[in-house]
Order: C-alpha cells, then structure tokens, then sequence
C-alpha cells in the first residue's frame, strides 16, 4: 500500500516525533509508513486518518 | 573455597538480572505527572543505555518480533528434523530426545491452528469445517503412515 502521510503531516507543521507521540507509536513506525515500508493496522490507520483530518481512503491507497 | 567459586560463576548472571529487573523497572514506572526519576537513576540508565519511560514495543515492533519468532521456530525445527535424521541414519543409534521436542512443536502449531480458527469462525454458520474427530483421525492415519514409511526407509537402509 502507498499513503500520503508525510505531505499531510508537513500541512500540519508536525514532525515525525509529534505525530508519534499522538498516535502512540515510536518515531520509527512513522518513518516506515511514510517510506511504504509498513502497513500499519487497521486501528492506527483509523487512528491516523482522525488524527490528520481525512478519511481512511484518502490516506491510504493500493498499488496498482 | 567452592562457595567463592560458585559465588563468581553466578556473579555474571546476577549482574545480567539486575539489569534486566532495573529496565524493566525503569520502563514499567509512571514518570509524568511531576515524578521525575532521581538523578543517580538517571545516571546508571545512561550508562547501561536506557531511557526512563520506555514504552512497550509499539505494533510494528511486535510485528517485527513475531516475524523473527516464526523464522526462529522455522530454523529450530528444520534443525531438529536434520539432527534426528542424522542420529539415526549416519549414526546408526536410536530415535533421540529431540524427536519429542519436534513432535511438541508440530503439535503446538496444530492444536493452536484448530483452536485459533474455531475461535475466529465461532457464530458463522455457513461455515462447517471437519468434525474434530475425523481431523484428529486424519492426523493420526497421516502420522503413522509416515511412521511406517520412515521405519520402511530405515530397514531397507541397514539391509543394503
């Protein structure tokens, strides 16, 4: 899967470690999931999309 | 004179454990709210390279952990099977202690297999898998015929 976690994120004028501390996770996660390396849960995506302001579907894409 | 020797085996593994503890310690207390640690803790967690507050591994560092677990258990196994196979058709000698230990293993996944699915499947009713019975019938025909072929393998192996 691809996101566009990191252009929202910088809207925001979060760093990584914000957005970590808000989500509960560890600055690592973040750095993944914005370079594609990792999908997060079902439960963090939601907790992502509420946290940024968007839907799910709006974050998160498949790949082709 | 051999309590002294013993006293200085255990000295590297009391060590180890009272780190461990004082991590686990360091990570487990609550330090907001105004509960700052004191500064000789602070101290000896640099030191040893930890931090006051660490969380509990976040979910992709238990996805990690769970990966890692699986591809250990994998070579653990495979492992074992290489050694029994070893001891008995190179080295000639009896069906080893380890034997017990893989069988262990393959019974773990199997019965967590059938209990995790039931778990996931329970209210759906469209949903009918093998009666419990016949699966473990299966499971014993299948093991027994292994048996059989391996002790068929082993016969003709020392016949030749």
């Amino acid at each position: 899967m691809k996101n566009c976690i990191k252009e929202l994120r910088r809207a925001r004028g979060l760093r990584q470690e914000d957005l970590a501390g808000l989500l509960g996770v560890s600055r690592q996660t973040i750095v993944a999931m914005e370079n594609n390396k990792y999908d997060p849960t079902l439960e963090l995506a939601m907790k992502v999309a509420r946290l940024l302001g968007r839907p799910v579907e709006d974050i998160f894409f498949l790949e082709a | 004179m051999k309590i002294k020797m013993y006293l200085l085996m255990a000295l590297p593994l009391i060590i180890l454990g009272g780190i461990l503890a004082f991590s686990v310690w360091l990570g487990k207390k609550d330090w907001r709210n105004g509960k700052e640690p004191r500064p000789w803790v602070i101290g000896v967690a640099e030191r040893i390279g930890l931090q006051p507050g660490m969380n509990r591994a976040d979910e992709m560092e238990r996805m990690i952990q769970y990966k890692a677990v699986s591809w250990a258990y994998l070579v653990v196994m495979i492992g074992l099977a290489a050694l029994n196979f070893y001891e008995v058709f190179v080295n000639g000698g009896k069906l080893p202690l380890t034997n017990l230990i893989l069988l262990a293993g393959v019974l773990t996944q199997s019965i967590s297999v059938l209990v995790l699915r039931n778990r996931s499947t329970q209210g759906d009713e469209e949903y009918k898998p093998y009666p419990l019975w016949k699966t473990l019938a299966i499971v014993l025909g299948f093991s027994v015929a292994v048996a059989a072929l391996g002790a068929l393998f082993a016969i003709a192996i020392m016949v030749v």
